[in-house]
């Protein structure tokens, strides 16, 4: 079983770094959006299918996002997307394993809408770089959470290099949306 | 001369013009749905399931961009924003399933009822995904 499957199962299941049971959080259905603006036009893809794991009581997330799973709407972008530039046989997936922090010293195991930083180091292409990134957090009292973010990546910085040939039609920044709709586990 | 020149001319932009077509026409192209494909593998949802726990990598390789036809009984069915619908098959693993994207879905199966469903293998994320999927035998447990 590959290593980051297996760690993230033993997250959601019997994760050491959760302190009380029921503070364990999972989704298998989150959703990452990319936007990308180009003097040509314009490139989106969404994955409906992310997987994380969040601990309130102590902050912790992972998430995991299947590089496949991205769905263009025209087959050309599908195609260079995971064969030239996030090379997907090769680097399967995303990852991004951090800590949620409350900015305003908020509980934010308590029911309401929580403004929080989210620190930790995001993976692509197999290059690991620090991300600190605002977020929001909607508690529900039904023990419901929906978590959202939206945060810059450029794909220079993990490595993935666009040819010379479309460098100048692409935007040298990607913008990502994560909305991750969160139940007790 | 001249008249050589200008006919030149006419079957060069002729040439140009065939060209931006078919670039226009391949860069347009919509990503494929499973439903006009031929099936490339036909397996269990437990046996897919428990290739993808084996060894991803070696089941990668094997699956993932091909159109795979899955057999397997139905754990949940969940509504997806925009029209969507997941279809969840049951793998003998509570901790996993293999998870069918049906972006325009025409059925609904029951839950418990025996599907048949082609879809494009995209991986695993604790979930085997297909996705773009189509029915092709929306209830064996009726024989349709």
């Amino acid at each position: 079983m590959k290593r980051t499957h297996f760690l993230l199962i033993a997250a959601i299941s019997w994760s050491p770094l959760v302190a009380q049971a029921q503070d364990k959080l999972g989704s298998r259905d989150g959703e990452v959006t990319f936007f990308s603006t180009a003097p040509l036009e314009d490139i989106t893809a969404v994955n409906h299918k992310v997987a994380s794991v969040f601990v309130p009581s102590t902050g912790a997330i992972e998430f995991s996002v299947l590089i496949k799973a991205f769905e263009f709407e025209k087959a050309l972008m599908q195609e260079h997307f995971n064969e030239n530039y996030l090379e997907s046989n090769t680097f399967p997936k995303a990852l991004f394993k951090g800590r949620v922090v409350a900015k305003n010293g908020d509980d934010i195991s308590r029911p309401g809408v929580h403004a929080v930083v989210v620190e930790g180091d995001l993976t692509i292409h197999g290059v690991s770089r620090p991300l600190s990134t605002n977020a929001t957090l909607e508690v529900g009292g039904d023990g419901k959470v929906k978590a959202t973010c939206t945060f810059d990546v450029k794909p220079e910085d993990h490595g993935i290099s666009v040819p010379s040939v479309v460098r100048d039609k692409i935007a040298k920044t990607v913008k990502v949306s994560v909305i991750i709709p969160y139940t007790r586990l | 001369m001249r008249k050589a020149k200008k006919t030149l001319l006419i079957f060069a932009l002729m040439i140009a013009a065939v060209a931006v077509y078919l670039g226009l026409k391949a860069y347009t192209v919509k990503v494929p749905h499973a439903s006009g494909q031929q099936v490339e593998i036909a397996i269990s949802a437990t046996d897919l399931f428990n290739a993808f726990a084996l060894d991803e990598v070696k089941a990668g390789r094997k699956f993932n961009d091909k159109v795979i036809e899955v057999v397997g009984s139905v754990r949940e069915v969940s509504p997806r924003p925009e029209g969507r619908m997941n279809v969840v098959l049951e793998t003998g693993d509570p901790m996993g399933a293999v998870v069918c994207e049906f972006t325009e879905p025409d059925e609904v199966p029951a839950v418990g009822s025996a599907v048949a469903i082609k879809g494009f293998c995209a991986g695993f994320n604790l979930d085997v995904l297909l996705q773009r999927c189509a029915f092709t035998r929306p209830n064996l447990d009726k024989g349709s």
